[in-house]
C-alpha cells in the first residue's frame, strides 16, 4: 500500500473481504438492473459511495496534538473507529514520521477511563454527572461574579486557540491567560530576544548545518519537534557529513546519539559558552562584523580555558579540539534548550549559547539560526488583547486572588506539574477543568468540562517554529467524539456567552474562518506594503476572488503553507536604550561558582523528559507504560539514574530504594546504576506519580517535580527553575518485590555485545 | 521468486522507538501490566537493544533494533512438534497460530530471542478494543507470536497490484516500523531484486548479519560503522 501517490487530504479507500462481497452484491443488482423496466426505481450503487462501505479502511488526514510539533498524519478508520495513526508522507514537519507518543493518541481516544459527561460537585462534596448547560452556568455564574479574581491557565500550545483564550479573558474581564508550556520554552524565548533580538523560539537549520553544538538542547527527545529534529540529524549526520556535539550533565537520548558527548558540569553551561567565545575570538577566524556584535553584548572578557575547563569539571583539551572544528566548520550552528535554561540562570546561559551564532556568522544563514516566524494566527484571534502570562504568574495569581478566587484550567494539569502550588489552590473559591481525563487538576474541580481529544476535533494549529518556515494547519475531526466531549474553543465561547459577554463567533472553527477571512482582506488592502502586520504573503491569497473563496479553499487544503523564501533572520532590535534591549547581557562566567556538595551524598537533581510520558500526558496510555526507557531499560515506572562511581561509594546497586531528600520534600524509587551518570548528578524522569489520570497511570510511579519549589524561579523569564536543585540521596534498602524496578530482561543471549561489524570502521586510515 | 528482507541503519536510528509503539498498533499486540512485565512476560515483537562502548566521560550508546530475523535457515523452525511455525515460499518465518500448542520450543531455540508467549488472553478494556486492526488476528492464550514483516501489508500490498494488473513496486508495502521511522532507518522489500532499496542498502560495505556466525541466514540485515571525521581543509 503505498502511501506517496496520493493527493494531500484524499481519503485512501482499500477493498478488503467483506467489501468484495459487498461489491460482487453490487454487481449482482447492476445486472439485474439491466433486466427491469427503465421506470422502475434507481438504487444506487454503492461502489460510488466506497468510503461509507462497512469495513473498508478510510484514512483521513489530520494533526497530531500531542505536543506542539504540528506533525501531520493520516488516521486510518474502519467502520468510523480510528486504528492506526501514520505521518503523511508530505507533512510539513514531519514528512512521513510519527514518534511514539502520536502514537500513542489512538489509546487517549479509546481511553475506558476518560471524561465524556460534564460534572459538577455536588453537595455530597463528589463529583456527578449535570447537563452541559448546568454546568456551563455554574462555571459562567462564579466567572461573572468575580472576573477579577477569575485565573484562566490554557495549556493549549501557542495557536489560535490561544489567542481565543486571551480574546476570552480580555472579553470576560479577566486577567489575560496563564500560559502552561514547558519552562525552557519561555527561557528559550527570552534568550533568543536578548541574543539575537526577536522574542521567538529560534529556527535550526540543523539539516543543512556541517557543525551543530547543541547546548542542553535534547533536540532527539521530547523537545519542540522531535521527529523534524530527527529528521534533521539524520540528514545532518548523513554519510557522516556533519557532527553533533552534545553539551549536557545528563546522558539524554540525544547526548547518547551524539558525536561527542562533553557531560558539563549542571549549571555551567553559560560559562562553558563563554569560554567557547574566548577561544573562538583568540582563534583569529572570527569575522570583524561577528566580533563587534558579540563585544557589544558581553564587552567583559571571557574565561580563559583552565578556569572554563575547571568550572565545567571537563576536560582542557576537549574543550579547546571543540572550539578548533567550530572554527573551522563551514557553517557551524550553536542551539539552546532543555536543562541548560531549566536552572535559575538559564536565561544568561541560553543568551551566552545563542550569541556565539553572532561570532560563528550564523545568523540568518544556511545552515544557521533563523527567527521563529508564523503567520500571527494568535493575535489574529486574540485582538487587542493582552499577552498570555508565563507559567510562574500563577503562583503569584492565585494568592492573589483568595477565597473568592475562580480558576479555569484548560487541557493544563499545573497541580502535577507543580505540586507547590497545592495549598494555593486549596485556597481557591472555584476551580473549572476543561479535561478529557480525571488528572491532578481536574481532581480538585468543581465544575468539569469533557473535552475532545486530537482526532475528535477540528484543529487550527500554528507548528513550533523550529523550521523557521510558517505555517497554519488546519483539520476537520477524523471520528465522532465520545460521549458529550467538546472542542475546548467551544467551550470557551459558550463560557463567555453565558457568562453575559458573549464573543462574536458561535464556535471556534467560525472564528479561525472570521481570522482568515480578516487576513485576506487585510492582504488585499496592504497590496505591496510588505510591513503591514496584518497581511499575509501575498503569494498565498493569490487566485481567490475574495475572501469566502480563500477561506474555503485554505480549509480544503489543510491550511496555510509557507515556503523557504519566508525564512529571515531575527530583526535585531536597536540597543540605545530606545526599547526594553538591554545594551549588555548578563554574563553567566561573571557568576559566582555554586556551593559546592556538602557532602558525598549531595547531588544535583536532573529531572528530564522522556519520550514515553513526556512532561505526564504520556502516563495514561498502557503502549507508552510498557514500552522500555531506551536508555534504562525501565518499563512502568520511575526511576534515579545513579552513576557507578557513586553507586559503588554509597552501595547503591540497582534496584535498591534510594531516599532523595529536597528542601521541600522528599520522594523514594529505585535507583538504576548507570555508566554514563556524571558523577555528583542524579536524573529522574518526569511522568509518572500521578493521583489518578487513569488505571494505567494511577499511583504509579513516583512524581519528580514534588521536589521542585514554587520559589525557584528562571530569573527575567517567569518560569519555575527545575535544573541545578541540589538533593540529597541515600540508600535506603533492597526492593520488596512490588518496589522492583520492571527493566526489560530481553537480549541477545549469545553475547554480551553485538560481535560483528561493530568496531567504527577506520576508512583504511587507521 | 520474492525474498522479503529488511535492512536498518544503525547509524541513523537514534532508539526513539516510534517503530515499537508503531508495530503494537498495527499488530493488535497487547499489553501485560506491571506485574508480569517485571516477570519478563512483555510482548514486543521489536525491541530496541542498548549497548554500551568506553567508559565514563568517553562513554558511547548504541541503539540496536531488534526483531524476528526472518531467517532462512531458521533455529525454530525444526523444534516445532506441530509444524507451527514454517518457512513460506516468500522467505517469510510464519506462524500458524491455530497450531501452536505452546511448548515454547521455539522461542527457546531463537539465539535472537524475539518470540513472545501469551501466558494469558489478551485485554483490551472497552473501549480500547476498538483501536483493534481488523486485517490482524488477537492471539489467545498459550500461543506463541512474533514479527510478521506486517504480513497483512504483504497481502494488502499484492491485493492492490494485482487489482491494477500490475508487479508489487518497490516500496509499495511499507512494514509498520518502517512508515513510522522519522529518521528512515529501516528500508523493507524483495532481496532478490537488486534493484530494491532493500538489495542496495544490503550491498553497503557496513552492512552485516546479526549473529552471522551462527549461520541462520536472516532476512534482516544491518548497517553500522562510519565515524564523522573532520573535511579536509
Amino acid at each position: 500500500m503505498s502511501g506517496n501517490d496520493r493527493k494531500r487530504g484524499e481519503p485512501r479507500v482499500t477493498i478488503g473481504r467483506r467489501d468484495f462481497f459487498k461489491v460482487y452484491a453490487a454487481a449482482g443488482v447492476a445486472v439485474l438492473q439491466g433486466c427491469r423496466r427503465r421506470d422502475e426505481e434507481w438504487i444506487e450503487s454503492p461502489v460510488r459511495r466506497s468510503a461509507a462501505l462497512p469495513g473498508a479502511s478510510v484514512w483521513r488526514r489530520s494533526i497530531c496534538g500531542q505536543c506542539g510539533a504540528g506533525c501531520e498524519i493520516e488516521v486510518r478508520t474502519v467502520d468510523r473507529l480510528a486504528k492506526k495513526i501514520e505521518g503523511l508522507p508530505e507533512g510539513f514537519v514531519n514528512a512521513g514520521g510519527v514518534c511514539a507518543l502520536g502514537h500513542s493518541a489512538l489509546q487517549e481516544l479509546y481511553h475506558p477511563d476518560r471524561v465524556t459527561e460534564p460534572m459538577r460537585r455536588g453537595s455530597s462534596g463528589e463529583l456527578e454527572p449535570v447537563s452541559w448547560e448546568e454546568a456551563l452556568e455554574t462555571a459562567a455564574t462564579a466567572i461573572a461574579a468575580a472576573p477579577d479574581a477569575t485565573t484562566i491557565v490554557a495549556g493549549a500550545p501557542s495557536g489560535p486557540l490561544l489567542g481565543l483564550w486571551r480574546r476570552f479573558a480580555a472579553t470576560v474581564g479577566t486577567s489575560p491567560p496563564v500560559h502552561w508550556q514547558p519552562a525552557d520554552a519561555v527561557v528559550e524565548r527570552e534568550a533568543a530576544r536578548l541574543a539575537c533580538g526577536e522574542s521567538t523560539r529560534p529556527a535550526y537549520d540543523l539539516a543543512r548545518s556541517d557543525y551543530v553544538v547543541s547546548v542542553g538542547a535534547p533536540c532527539l527527545d521530547r523537545w519542540r519537534s522531535p521527529v523534524h529534529l530527527g529528521a534533521a540529524w539524520a540528514e545532518l549526520t548523513a554519510d557522516r557529513r556533519g557532527k553533533l556535539v552534545q553539551v549536557e550533565a545528563r546522558h539524554s537520548l540525544t547526548a547518547a546519539n551524539a558525536d561527542d558527548w562533553l557531560p558539563v558540569r549542571p549549571g555551567s553551561e553559560g560559562f562553558l559558552a563563554r569560554g567557547l567565545a574566548g577561544l573562538l575570538l583568540g582563534s583569529g577566524t572570527v569575522g570583524e562584523e561577528g566580533r563587534t556584535a558579540y563585544e557589544a553584548l558581553y564587552p567583559g572578557a571571557p574565561p580563559d580555558v583552565a578556569a572554563t575547563a575547571e568550572r565545567c569539571g571537563i576536560d582542557a583539551g576537549r574543550i579547546e579540539r571543540l572550539a578548533t572544528e567550530l572554527s573551522r566548520a563551514r557553517r557551524p550552528l550553536v542551539m539552546a534548550g532543555g536543562s541548560a535554561l531549566e536552572g535559575e540562570d538559564g536565561v544568561a546561559a541560553g543568551a551566552a549559547a545563542l550569541a556565539l551564532n553572532l561570532l560563528l556568522g550564523s545568523v540568518g544563514r544556511e545552515g544557521g539560526v533563523f527567527a521563529g516566524v508564523d503567520f500571527g494566527f494568535e493575535d489574529r484571534l486574540a485582538g487587542d488583547a493582552a499577552a498570555a502570562l508565563p507559567p510562574a504568574a500563577l503562583a503569584d495569581r492565585l494568592a492573589g486572588d483568595g477565597e473568592s478566587g475562580v480558576l479555569v484550567v484548560s487541557e493544563a494539569d499545573p497541580l502535577y506539574g507543580m505540586p507547590g502550588l497545592d495549598a494555593a489552590f486549596g485556597g481557591a473559591g472555584t476551580v473549572i477543568a476543561l479535561s478529557a481525563f480525571f488528572d491532578d487538576t481536574t481532581l480538585r474541580a468543581d465544575v468539569v468540562l469533557p473535552v475532545q481529544t486530537d482526532l475528535e476535533r477540528f484543529q487550527a494549529v500554528e507548528p513550533d517554529p523550529v523550521r523557521g518556515v510558517p505555517a497554519l494547519l488546519i483539520a476537520s475531526p477524523t471520528v465522532a467524539p465520545r460521549g458529550e466531549a467538546r472542542h475546548p474553543g467551544d467551550v470557551a465561547l459558550a463560557l463567555a456567552a453565558a457568562a453575559g459577554r458573549a464573543l462574536p463567533w458561535p464556535g471556534f472553527q467560525e472564528a479561525v474562518e472570521s481570522a482568515l477571512s480578516d487576513a485576506f482582506t487585510a492582504t488585499r488592502a496592504a497590496g505591496d506594503d510588505a510591513s503591514d502586520p496584518a497581511a499575509l504573503p501575498p503569494s498565498l491569497i493569490a487566485g481567490a476572488l475574495n475572501a469566502r473563496q480563500f477561506v474555503r479553499r485554505t480549509t480544503d487544503a489543510g491550511g496555510l503553507l509557507g515556503t523557504e523564501e519566508l525564512r529571515r533572520a531575527p530583526t535585531r532590535l536597536p540597543r540605545d536604550g530606545g526599547n526594553d534591549m538591554p545594551s549588555a547581557l548578563p554574563d553567566p562566567a561573571a557568576r559566582a561558582a555554586p556551593v559546592g556538595p556538602a557532602g558525598v551524598e549531595s547531588f544535583t537533581l536532573i529531572p528530564f523528559e522522556s519520550l514515553k510520558l513526556g512532561d505526564g500526558r504520556g502516563a495514561n496510555r498502557p503502549w507508552l507504560q510498557e514500552l522500555p526507557d531506551p536508555l534504562s531499560t525501565v518499563m512502568w515506572g520511575t526511576w534515579a539514574e545513579v552513576a557507578t562511581e557513586d553507586a559503588d561509594r554509597l552501595g547503591i546497586h540497582t534496584g535498591d530504594i534510594v531516599r532523595l531528600t529536597g528542601t521541600v520534600a522528599e520522594i523514594e524509587l529505585p535507583a538504576i546504576v548507570l555508566p554514563t551518570v556524571r558523577p555528583g548528578c542524579v536524573g529522574v524522569p518526569v511522568g509518572g506519580g500521578h493521583a489518578d489520570y487513569g488505571r494505567y497511570a494511577r499511583g504509579r510511579g513516583i512524581n519528580v517535580n514534588a521536589l521542585l519549589s514554587t520559589d525557584r524561579q528562571v530569573a527575567g523569564a517567569g518560569a519555575f527553575a527545575r535544573g541545578d536543585l541540589r538533593v540529597r540521596v541515600e540508600r535506603l534498602r533492597r526492593p520488596r518485590r512490588s518496589e522492583r524496578p520492571v527493566i526489560y530482561g530481553r537480549g541477545l543471549r549469545q553475547a554480551e555485545e553485538i560481535p560483528v561489524g561493530w568496531a567504527p570502521h577506520d576508512g583504511g586510515k587507521a | 521468486m520474492t525474498r522479503w528482507g529488511m535492512a536498518i541503519d544503525l547509524d541513523r536510528c537514534t532508539g526513539c522507538e516510534a517503530c515499537v509503539v508503531a508495530c503494537a498498533a498495527e499488530n493488535n499486540i497487547q499489553t501485560v501490566g506491571e506485574e508480569q512485565a517485571r516477570e519478563g512476560r512483555a510482548m514486543h515483537w521489536l525491541r530496541i537493544e542498548r549497548y554500551y562502548e568506553g567508559e565514563f566521560p568517553n562513554v558511547r550508546t548504541r541503539f540496536m533494533p531488534v526483531l524476528c530475523q526472518q531467517c532462512g535457515a531458521a533455529p525454530c523452525e525444526p523444534v516445532c512438534p506441530v509444524y507451527a511455525t514454517y518457512r513460506n515460499p516468500e522467505g517469510l518465518n510464519a506462524m500458524v497460530y491455530s497450531r501452536c500448542i505452546g511448548t515454547r520450543f521455539c522461542a527457546n531455540n531463537c539465539p535472537y530471542t524475539v518470540r513472545v508467549f501469551n501466558w494469558f488472553d489478551a485485554e483490551f478494556p472497552a473501549p480500547l478494543d476498538s483501536q483493534l486492526n481488523p486485517d490482524v488476528s488477537v492471539r489467545p492464550g498459550g500461543v506463541m507470536e512474533k514479527c510478521t514483516f506486517c504480513v497483512q501489508r504483504i497481502q494488502a500490498g499484492k491485493d492492490e497490484a494485482a487489482q491494477e494488473e500490475r508487479d508489487v513496486a518497490d516500496g509499495d508495502i511499507r512494514t509498520a516500523c518502517q512508515q513510522s521511522c522519522p529518521t528512515k532507518a529501516i528500508a523493507f522489500g524483495d532481496l532478490e531484486d537488486p534493484d530494491s532499496e532493500v538489495s542496495k542498502w544490503a550491498e553497503s560495505p557496513r552492512a552485516f548479519s546479526l549473529l552471522g556466525d551462527l549461520d541462520t541466514r536472516p532476512g534482516v540485515v544491518y548497517l553500522s560503522g562510519s565515524e564523522w571525521r573532520e573535511p579536509a581543509e
